[in-house]
């Protein structure tokens, strides 16, 4: 059986990463850009998951499960702030948001 | 074990009365008025608050004079230490914690939004900062890092009837989100590289690198850096900062400008200096201390040109905030192990010393522009500063004070900021980086005129018009918290202004903690040609 290359998960990390990142700079619907964000971290998950791995280091591990943990805690205050801005202006698109710009 | 928990008390003290506060909120009866919003029953937990970050920096101090020495105040594994450089920064954001808690009791009541938890919430920052400045692992840093924004997203939004509040504190998360993001990918690629999130391990891989190592080590460097230039709001990523600013409750944006910033330059040092001491710095391909001179310069501009056309006090701050951040990102360059400086005594102050000064001037400023809030407005617009200076006299001089000090001009602490800066960085590769100074001096120029301009709106116009209170007659918030607040502020700026020597020793000494371990692999090396030479 052949073992996939850690640059294979690496790449495919990096592309999530990628979609990720373009999703936050072009998509304006809050809701997706909150989905965008996770994109990256589980991308950043996959990388620390791939390096601990392929060389046996249990510390990858630890980091993923913590930043599992903190992507939750972000995701419940960005679901909240989005609450928030739809009570106020029943929109959920940043397009809406610009009372501060000048 | 146990001294490890020592090393960590002035972070101990902030978190529990973060904790008390949230657990024993609940049981207050909402007294007063009705509405818990309105009520004046939770004045007192900005003090009880401040109270526990002003111990928590004497705690910090007791550390500083009667602590171990550098080289046992690693603590848990290496993951965070209460060295020099440490404590320096954890006594900082406490004072900075201090500020916020004690100008906020009277000011969330004008603005109606007096609730206790906002006072849990701005201690769980100073918990989540003074542990990012201690941290010595890219886990605990990203952990802090995540208390720390996450608590501040929440008070930027705080006030969740104004939808410039909801809607700064929503462009703050999503840009800080990234930014996040960002910063754990490139904490991927340098746990890649050592099989290990601490520093030290990082700095032990680098010693015997491998092939491809120094590929994981641009990407993760560059990555990271490019994190903490978002959260120090440098151009081009600085879009974030006015709005969030803005739309803050004042005290907060005075909490952000001052603590945030201070906190994320220090990590900035510890990370990209102290995970690249020794031979670090030659595997990576990227120049860093140029890229960062450059977007010094980018930054530095950017942010006074802007704040010349802003008429707000409170966004004017914001965009002279981002040119701060040009001119700390210049003393960057100085502190970084590699560069050499030549015959220079205080190596490394710039940015400590730097961030010192600018932090008091701007809770100074922002204490003294809480004081214009009433009624749910922030009255922070050039007409309601006309004639401040003689409506409340102490509003007016300390917000005069704090504009002087920002621009620079001699008595203030802000002035010798500028001069060690300066002269630091000027010593670098024996003035390599002269173009820069220039660009800086010229920037300074140009923020005194936006700086001054309030400053000759408080004093020397005549008065304005303001439509706030009922018979037209002026009205400002008046507290004892706030009062001392803008007091010791204004002091500090002027008694170190006055005796600036022992600040700028104190600043030495702090960054000397980061350098000292390169200093000492940079002499043994020197030591080390020497002798092949001989022979």
């Amino acid at each position: 059986m052949t073992v996939i290359p850690l640059g294979h998960f690496l790449l495919l990390a990096a592309m999530l990463f990628g979609i990720g990142l373009a999703g936050v700079l072009t998509r304006r619907n809050v809701l997706v850009l909150l989905m965008s964000i996770e994109l990256m971290l589980n991308a950043v998950n996959l990388t620390l998951l791939a390096f601990a791995r392929y060389r046996g280091w249990t510390d990858g591990h630890v980091f993923a499960f913590f930043v599992i943990a903190v992507a939750a805690a972000e995701a419940a205050v960005g679901l909240a702030m989005v609450l928030a801005v739809f009570r106020l202006k029943r929109t959920v698109f940043v397009d809406d948001l610009r009372l501060l710009k000048r | 074990m146990l001294h490890d928990l020592a090393l960590l008390t002035p972070l101990f003290v902030v978190l529990l009365a973060a904790l008390f506060t949230l657990v024993a909120d609940p049981f207050l009866p909402a007294h007063g008025t009705s509405l818990p919003a309105l009520s004046t029953s939770r004045r007192f937990w900005g003090p009880f608050n401040a109270a526990a970050c002003l111990g928590a920096l004497a705690v910090a101090a007791l550390l500083w004079k009667t602590g171990p020495h550098e080289m046992r105040t690693v603590a848990f594994a290496l993951h965070i230490s209460a060295s020099k450089l440490s404590l320096f920064f954890v006594a900082l954001v406490c004072l900075c914690g201090a500020v916020a808690h004690l100008t906020s009791p009277r000011y969330l009541e004008e603005q109606g939004m007096a609730y206790g938890e906002y006072y849990a919430l701005v201690s769980f920052a100073v918990f989540g900062m003074g542990a990012m400045v201690s941290a010595e692992s890219l886990l605990t840093m990203f952990l802090s890092l995540e208390i720390m924004s996450l608590s501040v997203y929440v008070l930027v939004a705080f006030k969740r009837s104004s939808a410039a509040s909801v809607e700064a504190g929503m462009k703050y998360f999503i840009v800080g989100s990234v930014a996040s993001a960002v910063f754990l990918y490139g904490a991927a690629f340098l746990f890649g590289l050592s099989g290990g999130t601490t520093f030290v391990e990082i700095q032990r891989a680098l010693q015997n690198p491998r092939p491809g190592d120094d590929l994981w080590l641009s990407l993760g460097v560059t990555l990271v850096a490019a994190a903490f230039l978002v959260k120090v709001a440098a151009v081009p990523f600085h879009m974030w900062a006015p709005d969030a600013y803005e739309g803050a409750p004042t005290p907060i944006t005075g909490f952000m400008s001052a603590g945030v910033k201070a906190v994320a330059f220090a990590a900035f040092l510890k990370v990209v200096y102290g995970a690249l001491q020794g031979p670090g710095a030659a595997l990576l391909h990227v120049p860093l201390p140029k890229v960062l001179a450059t977007t010094a310069v980018i930054t530095m501009t950017v942010g006074n040109l802007f704040a010349l056309t802003q008429l707000s006090a409170k966004r004017m701050l914001a965009y002279s905030a981002v040119a701060h951040a040009g001119y700390l990102l210049l003393g960057m360059v100085a502190a970084s192990p590699d560069a050499t400086l030549s015959g220079f005594l205080t190596p490394g102050a710039a940015v400590p010393f730097y961030l010192l000064g600018y932090a008091l001037a701007s809770l100074a400023a922002f204490a003294a522009l809480t004081a214009l809030g009433h009624a749910g407005e922030e009255l922070t617009g050039p007409t309601q500063l006309l004639g401040l200076g003689r409506r409340h006299p102490l509003a007016g001089a300390v917000l005069a004070l704090s504009m002087i000090s920002l621009a620079g001009v001699p008595p203030t602490l802000g002035f010798f900021g500028k001069l060690v800066l300066i002269r630091e960085v000027l010593a670098v590769d024996g003035g390599a980086y002269l173009p820069h100074i220039v660009i800086l001096v010229l920037n300074s120029v140009v923020s005194a005129y936006y700086y001054l301009r309030i400053t000759v709106h408080i004093y020397m116009r005549p008065e304005g018009k303001r439509t706030d209170g009922k018979n037209g007659e002026h009205v400002y918030i008046r507290e004892t918290g706030l009062t001392w607040a803008m007091g010791a502020t204004a002091a500090a700026i002027l008694v170190l202004g006055a005796l600036p020597e022992r600040a700028i020793g104190v600043a030495t000494r702090s960054a000397a903690s980061v350098r000292t371990r390169a200093a000492t692999l940079h002499v043994a090396n020197q030591a080390q040609a020497r002798l092949a030479h001989r022979k």
